[in-house]
């Protein structure tokens, strides 16, 4: 089934941070708590497949038939700041409990590369509508999946001495290196 | 003292200091997703940081000459809408002057816009500055990103294809190809990262020394 | 009070939303100009790859009284009835972002005359070799009555090129720009034929 291979491919084999280094800001600063981690991964995924839907819809039912497709970057920032400000309102007043999950880590998502990337790749690699909504949830999984594996690996951090020289951030992004060698090892697996 | 605004001794300082100490990839770790993807030829990062200076530099300087009419409550929205109108149009130009980079760097020039150095800015200086100081801010910033993509550009495609902007320098150069996929580009942004760490505490450090009083 | 503030914080955000919409306007108008134009000499060569001189003065009105153009999505198909010839002009997804090719056909033999990729931001090395004249070589005279299929097991039959080793997803997106190009094409075919 090709909507499985869409998932599997953008969560795993072309996992979103580790081959396209989407979402690395917060990737760097908020792996360092395994629940942090978590929470921003969901909030990740569950606003990516919310936004690159809507903006397909927009796409596809406005700015083409209008010919005004130059357009889509300020359309689509603007649908997803809408979505991420409307899911805000609600979470903090339906779903209190989940808000203290990841409701926090909403207003930092605007301005998160990975939201606004999925839509526009979605555009140039023209999903249909289900090829949208596989897309879009396989690589918010996948980019949960990597920062949460990225806040693990920085708790076992404690018992060893990295280089001074590198910091926080620089360990971050030498262990997301290894990272992305292990995900190659995923390449043949779909063929 | 004569004094020009711009070559006033605090904006200059800030210029100075968004290059170096301040440097947006380094030392706030803003903005650097393009920084991987695009780097894997230095034609493309050059082009690329720059397209962030000048996206940078023109939505500070419109900002900031009109701060004083933004309506509060809508403040970043205006933000948005001001740096997406000007990436947009950085995406066009491109399209025009120079097509097989723009090609390249595909979907990575609409992400500038989600840059956080561009909000950044904006929230942390244009809009409580004058024009000229505002640009300086930004330019400062945005050199620091170009300085960062260019290093790695220069890494990456010299490594790789053992060429600089296309122009084959080391013939029969068996290609790492490390530094072309996302774990090389890692990697070598870290070892970049610890030079300039190393660089940094040997300033403070000579600073510190010649800070001592003499002993006699 | 509340409701002025309101009222001239939208107000702003109309007339700012005006200005960008107007600018960018402008700008892309610029760009689609500037595309026409590359459009107008895409054709030109194919037009003198189907074999025939380019006249600056008749171009204009000659290409399309002998050239049929279909356009579906991002592909062109550009079709010269009078040697069976066909000039298909795809782009489509590969790994980091669209391949444009270039594809001269010869519809009645079901060969393809000869293969350009017009542009491709594969990773250099490996997907990006596609460019390379050997590889495209590879295309010269290839039976596409079958699919064609660009793989590391050849299995000899015919239809079939060697893949990049090393670059698994860009040959199989370049296969599947071929292979729907083509079919699409037959498909156009198909129509005509039906009286």
């Amino acid at each position: 089934m090709s909507l499985v291979l869409i998932v599997l491919a953008s969560a795993i084999t072309n996992n979103i941070a580790l081959t396209y280094f989407l979402g690395m800001c917060p990737f760097i600063a908020i792996s360092k708590s395994l629940r942090g981690a978590a929470g921003m991964g969901l909030a990740v995924t569950v606003v990516v497949v919310l936004t690159t839907v809507a903006n397909y819809l927009a796409y596809y039912l406005i700015l083409v038939p209008l010919r005004i497709e130059f357009l889509a970057f300020v359309v689509f920032i603007t649908i997803i700041a809408g979505i991420v400000q409307m899911l805000e309102i609600l979470v903090e007043r339906y779903l209190p409990s989940l808000y203290g999950i990841f409701g926090i880590f909403l207003p930092l998502i605007t301005v998160n590369c990975v939201i606004l990337a999925v839509s526009l790749f979605m555009i140039l690699r023209e999903y249909s509508f289900w090829g949208t909504v596989a897309y879009s949830f396989g690589s918010g999984f996948g980019w949960m999946i990597a920062i949460t594996a990225m806040a693990g690996l920085r708790k076992h951090l404690a018992f060893s001495a990295p280089v001074k020289n590198l910091g926080d951030a620089g360990i971050t992004i030498v262990l997301a290196g290894l990272m992305a060698l292990a995900f190659l090892g995923f390449q043949g697996m779909l063929a | 003292m004569s004094g020009s605004g711009i070559r006033s001794s605090k904006a200059f300082a800030t210029f100075v200091e968004n290059i170096w100490s301040s440097n947006p990839i380094f030392v706030m770790v803003l903005g650097v997703c393009s920084s991987l993807a695009v780097t894997t030829m230095l034609a493309n990062a050059l082009v690329m940081g720059l397209s962030v200076t000048f996206v940078l530099c023109v939505s500070s300087l419109l900002i900031s000459l009109v701060r004083k009419l933004i309506p509060e409550q809508v403040r970043l929205i205006v933000f948005m809408l001001i740096i997406s109108t000007f990436v947009i149009t950085v995406d066009l130009i491109l399209r025009i002057l120079l097509p097989d980079v723009s090609k390249a760097l595909g979907p990575y020039i609409g992400l500038i816009i989600t840059n956080c150095n561009l909000m950044g800015r904006a929230e942390a200086y244009a809009i409580k500055n004058p024009p000229g100081r505002s640009v300086l801010d930004s330019l400062g910033t945005g050199l620091g990103y170009t300085l960062v993509l260019l290093i790695l550009g220069f890494m990456r495609e010299l490594l790789a294809s053992g060429s600089l902007f296309g122009v084959v320098l080391l013939r029969g150069w068996t290609s790492w190809n490390l530094a072309n996929i996302a774990p090389g580009a890692f990697f070598l942004l870290a070892s970049v990262i610890i030079v300039f760490n190393m660089l940094k505490r040997k300033k403070k450090t000579a600073v510190v020394t010649a800070d001592k009083p003499r002993q006699r | 009070m509340i409701a002025k503030k309101s009222l001239s914080a939208l107000a702003f955000l109309v007339i700012l939303t005006s200005l960008c919409t107007v600018f960018l306007s402008f700008t892309n108008g610029l760009y689609q100009n500037v595309k026409a134009g590359r459009q107008r000499e895409l054709r030109m060569k194919i037009w003198m790859t189907f074999g025939n001189q380019v006249d600056g003065g008749t171009f204009d009105r000659e290409f399309p009284e002998s050239v049929s153009v279909k356009e579906d999505g991002k592909n062109s198909f550009y079709q010269y009835a009078a040697r069976d010839q066909a000039a298909l002009h795809l782009t489509g997804p590969g790994l980091w972002g669209d391949i444009e090719l270039l594809m001269f056909i010869d519809y009645r033999n079901k060969t393809i005359r000869e293969m350009f990729v017009l542009s491709q931001i594969e990773t250099p090395g490996l997907g990006a070799r596609i460019s390379e004249q050997a590889f495209l070589d590879q295309f010269r005279g290839l039976d596409y009555s079958g699919s064609v299929r660009i793989t590391k097991d050849r299995s000899g039959k015919s239809g079939e090129v060697d893949a990049v080793s090393g670059a698994t997803k860009t040959s199989g997106s370049l296969e599947a720009i071929i292979n729907k190009g083509l079919e699409t094409f037959s498909s156009f075919a198909a129509k005509e034929a039906k009286p």
